[in-house]
């Protein structure tokens, strides 16, 4: 009996909630802390991110019937670096301030694992189109993930979101929430709520089953 | 047949294809882009010089562009200006002599790059000096992570403002207060909550100084110390 | 002295004040996944410190001689081929991150053979944790904040050395802490919803605000050295 393969509809819906990348599979937590303290640098970051996963995801599904088992990891990590370092350099012309506020966290998108667990889960075994379907999905779910860390850090830390001012500027903010305690506290507050939610929607279905048998 | 398979390159065939590609892949985005990033990098001391040395006020509302070593200001009334930047060899993280027009104009002042512990991290500054290097005309925070809503007060123009035209024949100090900031014409008030912040900038100010100073006593060779 | 000087407070800097995890937030997955016994934690505590050595005892090599602007190798290299070239003009920095991921990756391999052949009772204690630390950005970031100095120029090996083992001290004093709490944690009555990853984030948050009170000490260090 052959394994069921996802198709690319359902690669790109798993990758929203289901098995979204920070609250499902704990991957790319780096970047979810580091760089959250304001919603631009968050989102910069998750565009640099959605093109690595993007360009390496492709490629790696367009090489999938070349690969040695053995050799797979190798090849994974050359095609991200190299991507890495296109991004990097594209943001460091075209957007030089971002680039400097985001330092090290764009490099760093290398051993973000979620792109290599990506890259061995999905694209190496499927086609260019599911590859594609499932890293947009994914992308999709890394956004939503930081924009919620964000959005938590940004308004109460600084009172703004986006950089426009929300709240009249003699309120007092929650400073903590923009130090790296704070990217802690919002994103262990988040788990938890997304855990609950989850809990919470099993336990009615489950009440629904039992009450319809 | 099967040798072939088994050798390195056999195994590695598609590594080193790929590496190949990748490699002007990086090679050709280099090419484009590496003067871009040289010039943002230049850009980002270069658009902070007219400010430094001529005053927040005449830089207020003004427009200004770089061409190479030439600043042009074009302020909000229409006048225009323009300086010529140039990076003078030094000791110091970088220092640019600075004269008015043309490489050929009136010295108008130096401004060094200084930097130091703060805080938290690294504080990294820019110094602007008078032409006789007797005055401070201004400082400029390139980098820092201080903390947020007290140590990063230190960007702020009221704070920098206090550095603005005292005299460079005594170090500066720090008052805690603005009672104990008056006392002396080379104290700077500390930003509330902040004092070891303050006291960096002071110390960071103190010894860019002094070496701006043995720069222009001793200069090294290729130094342009014209008036 | 003023090297000593300097290498204590990278040393502080590294281990306590920005410490690895819980300032720059690098090296999670290991914080989170091997932080449940007080022994695997501080097993993986040494393992990434081992490593992170190796790979900052080899990266820096790289970047000095190869990588960055003006490298020696690859400008002798250039200008044999091309006697007309001016000296100095080769940047390979646009590889570095290639280049670093694969020291990376070859510096845990060769930990780990070393290791197994050599000193067999330390392979079991932490040899599992080797191939896990590939992927672990603590050891990036360090390679990372080296090239960012030595291009600068105002690095050399003894800080750069510095930093990388003074950041794996203080990924393990970070990771054994958690793995202290954690231990107690079990004992506790923790919300069903918080189980898991949402309250080890929330006591690493309390633990990042423990290491804030660290701040500071840079610049105080400073003072006590040169008063």
């Amino acid at each position: 009996m052959a394994v069921h393969e996802p198709t690319p509809l359902e690669r790109f819906l798993n990758g929203i909630l289901p098995e979204n990348p920070v609250y499902r599979q704990l991957l790319g937590l780096c970047p979810t802390l580091a760089v959250t303290a304001a919603m631009k640098p968050a989102m910069t970051m998750v565009g640099a991110t959605a093109f690595v996963l993007i360009c390496a995801n492709l490629i790696t599904s367009l090489i999938r019937h070349l690969l040695k088992p053995h050799l797979r990891i190798l090849v994974f990590t050359l095609t991200i670096a190299t991507f890495v370092t296109i991004a990097d350099r594209t943001l460091a012309a075209f957007a030089y301030p971002m680039s400097k506020l985001l330092g090290p966290y764009v490099p760093l998108i290398i051993v973000n694992c979620m792109i290599i667990s990506r890259c061995e889960v999905c694209s190496s075994k499927q086609g260019p189109k599911a590859a594609l379907a499932d890293a947009i999905g994914v992308s999709l779910g890394f956004l939503l993930a930081l924009a919620s860390v964000a959005t938590v850090r940004e308004i109460l830390g600084n009172g703004s979101w986006f950089g426009i001012q929300l709240v009249p500027e003699s309120f007092p903010t929650l400073i903590l929430m923009i130090l790296p305690p704070g990217a802690f506290l919002a994103l262990g507050s988040l788990l938890g709520l997304a855990t609950w939610l989850g809990q919470r929607r099993k336990a009615r279905v489950s009440e629904s089953e039992a009450g319809s048998a | 047949m099967s040798r072939l398979r088994n050798s390195y390159l056999g195994q590695a065939w598609l590594i080193l294809l790929l590496a190949g590609v990748f490699g002007a892949l990086l090679a050709a985005i280099h090419l484009e882009l590496s003067p871009r990033i040289e010039e943002n990098i230049r850009a980002e001391i270069m658009r902070e010089i007219p400010g430094l040395l001529l005053g927040g006020e005449a830089v207020a509302g003004a427009s200004i562009t770089i061409v190479g070593d030439q600043v042009s200001i074009e302020s909000a009334s229409g006048e225009s200006t323009s300086l010529t930047v140039v990076e003078q060899p030094s000791e110091a993280a970088a220092l640019y002599r600075v004269s008015e027009g043309d490489p050929e104009g009136r010295l108008l002042g130096w401004v060094a790059r200084g930097q130091d512990h703060g805080y938290a991290d690294v504080i990294e500054l820019l110094v602007g000096l008078t032409g006789d290097t007797t005055q401070i005309t201004g400082i400029y925070v390139l980098n820092q992570k201080e903390t947020p809503a007290l140590g990063d007060g230190i960007v702020r123009s009221d704070f920098r403002q206090h550095f603005a035209g005292i005299a460079t024949d005594s170090p500066l100090t720090v008052g805690r207060n603005a009672e104990e900031a008056a006392q002396s014409p080379y104290s700077i008030q500390a930003l509330t909550g902040a004092t070891v912040s303050s006291r960096s900038v002071c110390n960071i100010v103190n010894d860019t100084v002094a070496l701006v100073k043995t720069e222009i006593a001793e200069p090294l060779e290729g130094f342009d110390g014209r008036p | 002295m003023e090297l000593f000087a300097d290498l204590l407070l990278i040393a502080i800097g590294a281990a306590l004040v920005n410490n690895f995890v819980l300032t720059y937030f690098v090296g999670l997955c290991p914080f989170l996944g091997v932080s449940r016994r007080l022994d695997t934690a501080f097993g993986m505590g040494c393992a990434v410190t081992f490593v992170i050595s190796v790979a900052a005892l080899l990266s820096w090599t790289m970047t000095e001689f190869v990588l960055r602007p003006g490298a020696p190798l690859p400008n002798w290299v250039w200008s044999s081929l091309n006697p007309a070239a001016e000296a100095g003009q080769v940047d390979l920095s646009v590889l570095s991150y290639i280049v670093y991921i694969f020291v990376i990756a070859s510096s845990v391999q060769l930990v780990e053979m070393y290791v197994r052949k050599f000193f067999p009772p330390l392979y079991k204690s932490f040899g599992v944790f080797l191939p896990l630390i590939t992927t672990n950005c603590a050891i990036l970031f360090a390679c990372l904040e080296i090239m960012k100095h030595v291009v600068a120029r105002d690095w050399g090996l003894a800080e750069s050395l510095t930093l990388a083992i003074f950041g794996g001290v203080g990924f393990t004093i970070a990771i054994v802490l958690m793995a202290g709490i954690r231990e107690e944690l079990e004992l506790c009555e923790v919300p069903e919803s918080l189980r898991g990853a949402a309250i080890t984030m929330i006591v690493a948050g309390i633990l990042a605000l423990a290491f804030m009170g660290f701040s500071g000490i840079g610049a105080n260090v400073e003072k006590l050295l040169n008063p």
